[in-house]
């Protein structure tokens, strides 16, 4: 596994034209970014289609990770699964484009270095604290982040009207929000 | 900002959540993204949720190492990427080319490996890497250097070199034997090579292909890139 710095270094390099250190970050992150793409589009066809989409953005976007504030790791995590909610998005609506491309620039839009600095384990304790809401909640959050499903998709699934879905879930943001923060 | 324990819907710190969870339409989207601009605080908390969010994808999603050939499709598509499709299907086809007589590359009397920068590479290899030509080129000089490092043509054929601008019809550069070689580029196919110029290596018959339109298969290709 690819330390942090070395991940960093790679992108850094990409973004000077470094063909080496692409592959090499390629090397490093595809299995992670691929399994990705397969958890959002449950389809292996369309996951590689998607996993060079995501190399590309990776190469042509390397020059802009160092102001996003985001961490390496998250930020090929981010560009991945947004890459692949989009392609999700597009073949539910027969082809037209996703919402998704302005929210994939997140991380460029959002400045300053607070997000480096949250800790690894971090993600341990949102993983404990999403264990802490009440039933359903934490797969809502799961499925929204790592499937790409929307508040009416999520109504469905739970068999609840589209406000009642909203309020719950922003009620159970608020309870993991509160975890979080303690 | 309101106070996270207000009335549901108001908080922003909510729809900072939502943001990064994907969940807000385009417009409203958009809207909370103009909200960032104005209030870092807000900026900060969307991205602590992105930061937390992708380590638990990271955490909780299990690597799938994609296939092998994947990798160099990538490579392909990444430094390639002014292609719409992989420029190689080009050389299937029998597009009408002139007919060109096919030289043997001969070792360029003054070729000094390094000696110069180059402004173009390419490393031209086949997928199980038996055949490898590094490929650079100088405008100073109009000479493509090249390094056959590996590679045999199939029993009773040769390879041949070809340079293919854009879509147009492959031109030979000549049949390839290994070590250092040098070509000169015509000024037509130098000046494709911004907009993008692949080299392509087949198997043909001895003497090169007939009329100067490839017959053989495809044992590796590669764009010339710049440095």
């Amino acid at each position: 596994m690819a330390t942090r710095g070395q991940v960093e270094e790679w992108i850094g390099r990409c973004a000077l034209g470094d063909r080496k250190a692409f592959v090499q970050l390629y090397d490093a992150t595809s299995a992670k970014l691929f399994g990705v793409a397969l958890r959002v589009l449950n389809d292996r066809a369309e996951a590689e289609e998607v996993l060079q989409e995501i190399y590309v953005r990776i190469w042509q976007n390397a020059g802009r990770y160092a102001s996003n504030g985001l961490s390496p790791m998250s930020w090929l995590i981010t560009i991945a699964r947004n890459r692949a909610i989009d392609r999700l998005r597009a073949r539910k609506s027969g082809g037209g484009r996703g919402e998704m491309e302005e929210v994939a620039d997140l991380a460029d839009a959002a400045p300053g270095p607070e997000a480096q600095t949250i800790a690894a384990g971090e993600a341990a304790r949102l993983a404990a604290c999403l264990e802490t809401l009440p039933e359903g909640r934490a797969e809502a959050v799961r499925r929204a982040y790592m499937e790409g499903e929307t508040y009416a998709e999520l109504a469905e699934r739970f068999a609840v009207p589209l406000n009642t879905i909203r309020t719950w879930l922003r009620r159970g943001l608020i309870s993991l929000r509160e975890c979080l923060s303690v | 900002m309101s106070d996270i324990g207000g009335p549901i819907g108001d908080d922003p710190r909510l729809t900072a959540a939502e943001y990064a969870l994907g969940l807000l339409t385009g417009d409203e989207a958009r809207a909370f993204e103009a909200e960032m601009a104005k209030d870092p605080a807000l900026a900060a908390e969307a991205l602590g949720w992105g930061e937390r969010l992708a380590r638990l994808a990271e955490t909780e999603v299990p690597d799938v190492a994609p296939p092998k050939a994947l990798r160099r499709k990538v490579e392909r598509r990444v430094f390639g990427r002014s292609r719409r499709r992989p420029l190689w299907i080009g050389l299937g086809g029998l597009a009408a080319a002139a007919v060109v007589a096919v030289a043997v590359i001969t070792v360029g009397p003054q070729f000094t490996p390094g000696a110069a920068q180059p402004e173009y590479v390419a490393t031209v290899s086949s997928d199980d890497e038996s055949l490898v030509m590094r490929a650079a080129y100088q405008s100073q000089t109009g000479l493509l250097d090249l390094v056959l490092e590996s590679g045999e043509p199939p029993p009773g054929r040769v390879l041949e070199l070809w340079a293919i601008a854009g879509d147009e019809a492959p031109v030979t550069l000549g049949i390839l034997a290994l070590g250092e070689h040098q070509v000169p580029l015509s000024p037509d196919l130098a000046s494709a090579l911004n907009s993008g110029l692949v080299l392509a290596i087949t198997d043909e018959p001895p003497g090169g292909a007939p009329g100067g339109v490839p017959t053989g298969n495809i044992m590796a290709a590669a764009p010339l890139t710049s440095v």
